[in-house]
C-alpha cells in the first residue's frame, strides 16, 4: 500500500498546480500510468483543490450548518422544557421551586442537574455509518435497524455476538457502547470504549463518547482528561470537546 | 418567480443573509424530516440532506442557473427528496422515483445531474469544516493561492513546520472522506462511467 508522505503530496500538488518542468511532468505521468494507487490519490487531491477553490461555497456551508445546529439546539429545549400543564402542575413546581430557595437541598439539585445536563446537552447517538458489506450483511442490517430505532436493549445482545465474530468492525463497538450508555450502562461503556487504541479510524469518536460516558458515571476528572486529549487531537469532535471542557470548568 | 416574497428570500440566499437562511430552515425542514423518516431514513439524515440540498440551490443561484418554476421551498424539497432518493438507490433499497407533480421533467432532470456533479465537492467540503480551526485556515490559505513562505507567516509558523502541518492536516482531511460510506459508492460510479 503506497505510504502518504509530505514528499509525496508536495509532488503531486506541484503536478496538479503545473509547477513541474517539462521532464519532471512526463516522469510523473508515467509513474500516475503505472500505479492504480497514485492515480487515485492524485484524483483525490485534485477533487479536494476543487472543492476548497470555492471560499463562497465554504463560507455559505459554514453558516447553513451552524444555523443547522441552532435549530436542532433549539428544538431540543423546547422538547425538554417543563411541561406547565395543568394548574394544579403549576402549583406544584411554584410550590417547589419556594422550598429549593430555603433549604441546603437547593446546592444538590443545581450541582445534579449541571452534571446531568452537560451530558444530555451533547450527547447525540452515534448514527448509522451506512450500509454494511460483507459477511453475515443480513444480520448487520438488522442490528443497524434495530439501532436506528433506539431498540438498544433488543440490539445489546446481538452486537455482542457480531463482535465476537467482526472484532474489526469498530463501528459496531461504537453502537455497543452507545446502546450502554442508553441504557444507563456506562461503565460498560467505559470498558468497551477504552479499548480503542489510536490509530484506529474511529479512534477520536469512540474518545468523544469516552468522554460522555464518564460524564454519564460522574466522573468529572476524567471526563475532563478525555476532552483535553481530544482538543489536543484537532479534529472533528474538537469544538464539541471544547464545549464540555468550558462546562465542566 | 411568482412574488416579491420568493424574490426576497432567494436575494437574501444568495447575499447569505443569516436571518433569511434561518427563517427559511425553520419553515421548511419538518416537511423534508417527515419525507425523510417515513422513507427509512432518521433525523440526522434530514439534517445532512436539507442542508446539501440547500447548498446545491444556492450554488445554482449563485451560477445564475436556476430558472425557478416553483416556489424555493418546493424546489428545496424536490433537491432533497432526489438526494435522499439517491442515496437508498445506493444502498439499493429502491429502484427509481417519480418526479413531483409541481415541477417540470426538465427541472427534474437537471436536479439529478446538479446533485451527482456536486457530490464529490461536498463530501471534502464537509470534512473540511470538520477540521480543527487552524486547519481550516491554513490549508484555506494553501488553496486560495499562498506561497507557503506567506502562509508561515501569518499563521506564525515557521516554512519547515506549516509544510508539515499542511501535510497533516490535508492527510487528515483525505482520511475522513474515505471513511464515509458515501465516498465507497461515488468510487464505484466513478469506476463503473470509467468502464463506459
Amino acid at each position: 500500500m503506497m505510504e502518504r508522505t509530505a514528499e509525496l503530496f508536495e509532488l503531486i500538488e506541484a503536478y496538479l498546480s503545473g509547477g513541474m518542468g517539462e521532464t519532471e511532468r512526463a516522469a510523473f505521468e508515467l509513474r500516475i500510468r503505472e500505479s492504480k494507487e497514485l492515480e487515485m490519490e492524485v484524483e483525490k487531491h485534485r477533487i479536494l483543490s476543487e472543492a476548497l477553490k470555492d471560499d463562497a461555497a465554504l463560507a455559505f456551508r459554514k453558516k447553513v450548518s451552524t444555523i443547522a445546529g441552532d435549530f436542532k439546539a433549539k428544538q431540543k429545549s423546547t422538547v425538554n422544557s417543563p411541561n406547565i400543564g395543568t394548574p394544579k402542575n403549576h402549583f406544584l413546581k411554584v410550590a417547589a421551586g419556594v422550598l429549593v430557595l430555603f433549604g441546603l437541598g437547593v446546592v444538590l439539585w443545581w450541582q445534579i442537574n449541571t452534571r446531568a445536563s452537560t451530558y444530555d446537552r451533547y450527547y447525540e447517538p452515534y448514527a448509522i455509518e451506512g450500509v454494511m458489506r460483507g459477511a453475515d450483511a443480513d444480520a448487520l442490517a438488522v442490528v443497524a435497524k434495530n439501532y436506528a430505532k433506539g431498540k438498544y436493549v433488543e440490539v445489546i445482545p446481538q452486537l455482542v455476538n457480531l463482535i465476537e465474530q467482526h472484532p474489526e468492525k469498530t463501528e459496531l463497538q461504537l453502537y455497543l457502547a452507545n446502546s450502554y450508555l442508553q441504557t444507563d450502562q456506562a461503565l460498560s461503556a467505559i470498558t468497551l470504549l477504552k479499548r480503542i487504541e489510536v490509530g484506529n479510524p474511529r479512534f477520536e469518536a469512540a474518545r468523544w463518547y469516552l468522554a460522555l460516558s464518564y460524564l454519564k458515571a460522574d466522573d468529572k476528572a476524567a471526563a475532563k482528561t478525555v476532552v483535553e486529549e481530544l482538543i489536543a487531537y484537532d479534529g472533528i469532535y474538537r469544538s464539541q470537546a471544547e464545549g464540555v471542557l468550558g462546562e465542566l470548568q | 418567480m411568482k412574488n416579491k416574497q420568493e424574490s426576497n428570500i432567494v436575494k437574501g440566499f444568495l447575499a447569505g443573509k443569516e436571518e433569511v437562511i434561518s427563517l427559511f430552515y425553520e419553515h421548511n425542514f419538518q416537511k423534508i424530516k417527515v419525507f425523510i423518516e417515513k422513507n427509512s431514513g432518521t433525523e440526522t439524515d434530514a439534517e445532512d440532506v436539507f442542508q446539501e440540498a440547500i447548498i446545491v440551490t444556492y450554488q445554482k443561484l449563485r451560477a445564475g442557473t436556476l430558472q425557478l418554476e416553483c416556489s424555493l421551498g418546493t424546489y428545496v424539497f424536490a433537491v432533497s427528496r432526489n438526494i435522499w432518493m439517491n442515496t437508498l438507490r445506493k444502498r439499493n433499497r429502491v429502484r427509481s422515483w417519480e418526479k413531483l407533480p409541481e415541477i417540470s421533467i426538465a427541472l427534474h432532470n437537471t436536479i439529478l445531474e446538479d446533485i451527482h456533479t456536486l457530490e464529490r465537492l461536498a463530501l471534502y467540503q464537509k470534512y473540511f469544516l470538520k477540521l480543527g480551526e487552524n486547519c481550516q485556515r491554513l490549508l484555506g490559505f494553501f488553496f486560495s493561492g499562498k506561497r507557503m513562505s506567506e502562509i508561515a507567516n501569518i499563521m506564525g509558523y515557521s516554512e519547515g513546520y506549516s509544510r508539515k502541518k499542511k501535510f497533516e492536516c490535508k492527510k487528515r482531511l483525505i482520511e475522513m472522506v474515505e471513511q464515509d460510506p458515501l465516498y465507497e459508492e461515488l468510487r464505484y460510479e466513478s469506476f463503473k462511467e470509467g468502464e463506459r
